[in-house]
């Protein structure tokens, strides 16, 4: 398979699995507030601008903002700022673009999938939807990427491109999983004073459902602690798909399907690390600045393998050491 | 006024029943029409297809119009203009009324484009050897040594199998009396075939009925036809070919379709990064290292392919191909250094060519040519500039051409002055009075109706080991009223091709 055309492969679903993930925690924590009524904004949606990097940004484009007109603002930042690289119009805008680049590899299902999308949310449904039924904007978006992961796996063979696609749907869910975990981070510090734990508790369940996990966890998990439970299932399930556990495992072995006589070492040993960081953490004695630290911890050696991977398998690279010029 | 765009009322031929949208259909007085007579009858091959149309309620008319347009935009069938910095992603326009062609004038087309191509070919390998035809004085080889499309360093390469047009587009144009005319050869990567593709698609969406009555010839199988004669090139030593369609990037305008057949090919689509030469031979860089590329069906153009050769500041090729074509280790289509056979001035020539290498007569006759670098020629062409089309001998997509009944003063005297300054440089041609084809037109007050609008047609043209044709092709539509102006990036549009089956008429 051509190198550059792996690396769409791999970003093409990167930038979906953002927007997916992206689509669900506005929905929720949008949901989270119509439920509890946070007094401090730094419960609110400080906690989301805080994951995603965009304080300072975000602060510069939109100003500063009332209680009363903050969760709208913080929403066009996230879905419509153009401005905002990680906005759910720029990423999937970027999701199509590669489409559009590999799109001979693609199914003709999944390119009409994305297109169709990505056309929904450029000229005006979209915009409409988002309007008048808020719920249902974030829905269309989750499920519509959805029905691609679905066409993903039936409509193509199983073969490399499968495996890249894949890949970078893994890899952008490990960070995503690491970032909405520590939301909790950021909530806390604003409830801490307070003791208000039902407010925390609340947040540690919309975490769980910015990750699809509700259902999942109470029926596998017995527990004293919920939101040591929680953490520690987010982290540590190896059954439920957005785990880091589980995502990481499956990197592992689609890498290892993509290198069977394991050649590019250097991608496996930072996932390997990653899996063992993760294993070895000791879940008993965790307070909130311990599982933010882990949190960074994980995503440091995410990003290292991440541009391990960038090396090994999209640089030219490759092709210095072929079998077929010697 | 243009006496060309006046109408006269066809009487009783769309009877009965009629739809409101065909009642007031009204041909061009000077052009032949594909669906009307002089005498205002229906021709017999188009009767089944206005009966169907007739039938259609204005509103059926126009959703299922809209079922069109949707499908090609969901589906991404589209071509990028080039207007401002940014390309912008335009759809093709696509009407529904089909154009039918008759088997028997199919037939005519058909052997006439085999033996244009059989001429071309021979003349292409002619001029990079021997170049008999220039030392028996049957083309002035000055004409030759200045086409820029000419390329010595093709001198004394032999292309695997001897094909050098592996895919051509053939522009007819039909005149008043209906007879079809070749008005230009494309052979270097001429483009639009996966819109004839497309348009079927739709067609076998929104027109089921009305194919399921006729004996349309299929398209379907263009992509496996490409395949087969370009891997038919490949040396029997090579066990499994590895085939790549070479676009210049997803900013070109056809990029799409570079997409889409090497989707249908099955081939891989790689631009010129990742391609690389060694050892005279084509490597692709994978995921797994270098791969040896057998066959390329390039999309690059000639000055762009190769800037160890070309272009030096190309990036867009591949550095090193030229030598590695000229070992026999890779099959590229089309050949390097074809324009020069699709220079607007040797097109002058292809009837010679076609007698001087087959001994035939040519089948197909074609637009008639002023060089104007033939000093007589060339004083007619300034003399009578209101009433010839002047185009740039090596330009294709309907840039740099005159229109010279409908330019303006100033536009003539610029166009004199580039004739005087470079007259190997231009053409002229009469301006030929395109058939015409009813076409659905939205007013831009909100109107819909039925309108006759000029069309060309392009087929394609494959050769591996033999010359195959493309049932139909590519009927290009200028979509303004009056207009002869067809090509995608002017404004036109696109329709269906319907060549009818054998027996059928």
């Amino acid at each position: 398979m051509i190198s550059r055309v792996a690396e769409s492969c791999f970003w093409l679903l990167r930038y979906l699995e953002r927007v997916e993930n992206l689509a669900r925690v506005l929905q929720e924590n949008r949901s989270f507030l119509l439920d509890v009524h946070p007094a401090e904004s730094t419960a609110r949606w400080e906690p989301i601008i805080h994951i995603y990097g965009e304080q300072q940004r975000f602060h510069k484009i939109m100003g500063e903002l009332s209680e009363h007109e903050e969760s709208e603002k913080v929403q066009e930042y996230f879905v419509w700022q153009e401005q905002n690289r990680t906005s759910i119009m720029t990423t999937l805008r970027l999701a199509r673009e590669n489409a559009r680049v590999v799109r001979e590899i693609l199914s003709i299902e999944m390119w009409e999938a994305i297109n169709t999308l990505w056309l929904w949310l450029d000229q005006g449904n979209g915009k409409y939807s988002y309007t008048n039924n808020r719920q249902q904007f974030y829905a269309h978006l989750i499920n519509h990427i959805q029905l691609f992961q679905g066409l993903l796996e039936n409509t193509i063979r199983h073969d490399e491109p499968y495996a890249f696609l894949k890949l970078g749907m893994y890899v952008e869910r490990t960070h995503q999983i690491a970032r909405i975990v520590d939301i909790s981070y950021y909530t806390e510090a604003a409830l801490f004073a307070q003791e208000d734990h039902a407010l925390e508790d609340a947040r540690w369940m919309m975490i769980l459902k910015c990750l699809c996990a509700n259902n999942a966890f109470f029926r596998e998990t017995t527990f004293s602690s919920l939101r040591r439970a929680i953490f520690e299932f987010l982290f540590l399930d190896r059954q439920f798909p957005r785990t880091l556990s589980f995502s990481l495992r499956q990197i592992q072995a689609l890498i290892a399907r993509l290198d069977p006589k394991a050649q590019r070492l250097q991608t496996l040993r930072t996932i390997d690390n990653a899996l063992k960081t993760l294993e070895e953490m000791d879940y008993e004695q965790m307070d909130r600045e311990s599982r933010h630290a882990q949190v960074e911890q994980i995503s440091l050696a995410l990003i290292e393998s991440c541009s391990v991977l960038q090396e090994e398998y999209f640089a030219n690279l490759s092709c210095k050491a072929g079998s077929e010029l010697a | 006024m243009d006496t060309s765009t006046r109408t006269r009322p066809s009487y009783g031929s769309f009877l009965p029943p009629v739809s409101p949208l065909l009642a007031s259909y009204g041909q061009f007085t000077q052009a032949f029409d594909e669906y009307v007579q002089s005498n205002g009858c229906s021709r017999h091959i188009t009767e089944k297809v206005i009966n169907f149309f007739s039938h259609l309620s204005p509103q059926d008319w126009q959703e299922r119009q809209q079922l069109a347009d949707n499908a090609f935009k969901t589906g991404g069938v589209t071509f990028t203009v080039y207007s401002d910095a940014m390309g912008v992603e335009k759809i093709f326009p696509f009407d529904l009324i089909p154009r039918v062609i008759a088997s028997r004038e199919w037939d005519v087309i058909e052997r006439g484009l085999q033996q244009r191509m059989q001429a071309l070919n021979c003349f292409l390998h002619d001029i990079y050897h021997e170049q008999k035809i220039l030392q028996d004085r049957i083309i002035p080889s000055e004409f030759v040594f200045s086409s820029t499309g000419y390329t010595p360093s093709m001198h004394g390469i032999t292309p695997p199998g001897g094909v050098y047009v592996h895919v051509a587009g053939i522009d007819l144009v039909r005149d008043h009396t209906g007879q079809f005319l070749v008005l230009e050869d494309n052979l270097r990567t001429p483009s639009g075939v996966s819109y004839v593709l497309a348009n079927r698609k739709i067609s076998k969406q929104v027109l089921q009925p009305l194919l399921s009555r006729l004996p349309v010839r299929a398209v379907d199988h263009y992509p496996l036809q490409l395949r087969q004669s370009l891997l038919s090139l490949v040396p029997e030593t090579v066990e499994e070919p590895f085939a790549v369609v070479l676009t210049p990037g997803d900013a070109n305008s056809a990029y799409f379709e570079h997409s889409f057949l090497a989707q249908q090919l099955g081939f891989e689509l790689v631009e010129g990064q990742d391609l690389f030469v060694e050892g005279k031979k084509v490597f692709a860089k994978t995921t797994k290292g270098p791969k040896q590329v057998h066959v390329i069906y390039r999309r690059v153009d000639d000055q762009f392919i190769d800037p160890e050769i070309f272009r030096a500041d190309s990036l867009l090729g591949v550095k090193g191909l030229v030598s590695a074509y000229a070992s026999g280790n890779v099959v590229l289509a089309n050949a390097i250094g074809n324009g020069v056979a699709d220079d607007k001035a040797i097109f002058a020539f292809v009837p010679k060519m076609i007698e001087y290498y087959l001994c035939e007569h040519p089948i197909i006759p074609q637009v008639e040519t002023y060089l104007c670098v033939e000093p007589q020629s060339k004083h007619y062409v300034l003399q009578h500039l209101s009433q010839l089309v002047v185009k740039m001998v090596d330009s294709s997509g309907g840039y740099g051409m005159l229109l010279g009944p409908q330019a303006g003063a100033s536009a003539r005297a610029e166009i004199a002055n580039a004739i005087h300054e470079n007259p190997r440089g231009f053409i002229a041609q009469p301006l030929v009075e395109l058939s015409s084809c009813p076409t659905l037109v939205k007013h831009p007050d909100g109107r819909v109706q039925v309108e006759p609008r000029r069309v060309d047609l392009r087929p394609y043209c494959l050769t591996g080991q033999h010359t195959w044709i493309l049932p139909g092709g590519l009927t290009r539509v200028a979509l303004q009223p009056g207009s002869y102006v067809v090509n995608s990036s002017q404004g036109g549009g696109s329709k269906d091709t319907w060549v009818l089956a054998g027996g059928a008429l």
